[in-house]
């Protein structure tokens, strides 16, 4: 991936490096359904969120803007965002 | 692990179904660039990334000290990410103006609008509906812009009102409703992004379909060829290269307009245009509420300049090691409303007790915003509390606590900056 690699030069050359999602690859890996329609910026930025904030996001993903998520896959969605970007009520 | 093999392990969870984005960057959506520098429109003026995909960045402070926004440092704000992005991609625009209550369906390549009509020039600000909503507290969801997403650019277009009458507007039309066909739904079942504006506002002199901004084209990212100027309302009605038109008596379904963008009734000072249920407790937002931003601090001893904001923009800085006794500080900012006018704009460096008049050093028109700038002398050590306070010729001002709200409009919680001496 040539182009993205010179994208991280690029940032690295504004004194910035790019992150990627927390977890491990494996935990990570029913987060792919996130970017069909957007990068995980938006994750970032509006985290931390509770249990119930993200099963809102979730839902909202669903149900308004028509993401094709499964019902279990959105459930482990909400697991992952709960633990690695989550706050308490 | 690259991102290739990363969104496999998605397929092999998901059990297949899931559809690669389209990607029109050279980049990885699975990387995340909140927060950071990113050299969107040209190398030398890097925006604040909100999202990389689709694009949202914010423009830093230190820009405003220009009165006209340049167009590299303006904003961008999209919802979907498939629009072109390309100024090829529009070679066969057109813009149509149809529907139940146009007589007649006219459209127009972007030669004929500049040849069959007037054309006009006004200055008016583009400001984000969602501007500052990153600091809502509680937090509410979103993008989580700070002090900037918004600018101040001279717009030459048509008027709306010109190619509306055109096509001939039924007397009991209702309604337009707008959207870009540049900008599609990602996928299947997903609304475009639409919205309705009440004929009595596009009809509205200063309605434009702008296709210069600030002398030049308009960039791809802020509406090329051409874009809807609403002045005086936030910038989700001024539609980017708007495509349709239609003309309509009663307002089709769709969430960006039913749903979002939306302001619980009567909590705000801002002009209310119809609903489809006059009872809904939550009613379309209209109108910007009148604001006031500090830009910079100029000490006239040191001829130091000073942009009081971190460079992410996340939050005011306190101001150290600036200003000595004996010294002469210059505070600058903007001050901007809905199109009433600003009528002045105060300073304060006591964190509010006593107030001062600043003085207004460039204007250009109702819509647009002013510069104002205010000198005082520094006389004792300690801390100075400043702020600003614009008011508009109706009277209205900015507010010390913020108004919730669930989508985080309309803060125009007066700010407060402290400098030490
Ligand atoms: C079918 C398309 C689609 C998919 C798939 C999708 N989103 Fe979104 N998401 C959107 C749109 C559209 C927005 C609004 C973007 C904007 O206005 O800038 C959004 C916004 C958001 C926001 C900001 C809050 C808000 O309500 O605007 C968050 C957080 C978010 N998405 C998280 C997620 C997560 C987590 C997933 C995976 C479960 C996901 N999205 C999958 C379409 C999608």
């Amino acid at each position: 991936m040539r182009k993205v690699v010179m994208l991280s030069a690029l940032l690295v050359s504004f004194g910035f490096s790019a992150e990627t999602l927390k977890g491990t690859p494996e935990e990570k890996a029913v987060m792919g359904y996130c970017l069909q329609c957007h990068s995980y910026d938006y994750i970032k930025t509006n985290a931390p969120l509770t249990q119930k904030g993200w099963e809102g996001v979730v839902k909202k993903m669903v149900n308004v803007f028509k993401a094709p998520i499964p019902e279990d896959a959105q459930k482990q969605i909400i697991e992952y965002l709960t633990k690695y970007y989550g706050k308490k009520e | 692990m690259d991102r290739r093999t990363f969104l496999k392990g998605g397929l092999l969870v998901a059990g297949g179904g899931l559809i690669l984005p389209k990607l029109s960057v050279a980049y990885d959506p699975s990387e995340i660039l909140a927060w950071s520098r990113y050299p969107l429109k040209s190398p030398k003026h890097p925006l604040i990334v909100q999202t990389m995909r689709p694009r949202n960045f914010e423009t830093p402070v230190q820009y405003y000290e220009h009165f006209y926004t340049p167009n590299e440092a303006f904003y961008v704000r999209w919802h979907q990410a498939d629009y072109a992005d390309k100024k090829e991609d529009f070679k066969d625009y057109k813009l149509k103006v149809y529907g139940p209550a146009a007589k007649k369906p006219v459209e127009f390549t972007l030669d004929e609008l500049k040849k069959n009509f007037k054309v006009y020039e006004l200055t008016a600000i583009n400001q984000c509906s969602g501007n500052r909503r990153g600091l809502s507290d509680p937090k509410v969801t979103g993008l989580q812009w700070r002090y900037s997403a918004l600018g101040n650019a001279k717009w030459v277009g048509v008027r709306l009102k010109d190619v509306l009458d055109a096509a001939g507007v039924d007397p009991k039309a209702k309604a337009i409703v707008v959207h870009s066909s540049y900008n599609p739904p990602t996928v299947q079942g997903q609304d475009h992004f639409a919205k309705a504006i009440p004929i009595w506002k596009a009809m509205d002199e200063n309605c434009l379909i702008a296709f210069e901004m600030n002398g030049e084209e308009l960039p791809v990212e802020n509406g090329y060829p051409a874009r809807l100027v609403i002045a005086g309302w936030t910038a989700t009605y001024w539609i980017k290269a708007v495509t349709d038109i239609q003309v309509v008596f009663d307002l089709p379904k769709n969430f960006w307009y039913d749903t979002a963008y939306r302001l619980p009734r009567g909590k705000f000072p801002t002009i209310e245009f119809w609903d489809k249920d006059p009872s809904a407790p939550f009613v379309p937002i209209t109108e910007m509420v009148v604001n006031s931003l500090v830009v910079k601090f100029v000490n006239n001893n040191t001829k130091r300049t000073i942009y009081p904001y971190e460079v992410d923009n996340t939050q005011i800085k306190d101001i150290k090691n600036f200003a000595r006794m004996g010294d002469y500080i210059t505070v600058m900012g903007v001050a901007y409303d809905g199109g009433y006018g600003i009528k002045m704009v105060e300073v304060s460096v006591d964190g509010g007790k006593t107030w001062q008049e600043a003085k207004i050093i460039k204007s250009d028109g109702r819509y647009s915003w002013v510069q104002w700038e205010h000198t005082f002398k520094v006389e004792k050590k300690g801390v100075y509390k400043v702020m600003a306070k614009a008011s508009n010729r109706m009277g209205q001002t900015q507010t010390f606590e913020l108004i919730w709200n669930p989508a985080g409009y309309h803060n125009n919680v007066v700010q407060t900056f402290n400098l030490y001496v």
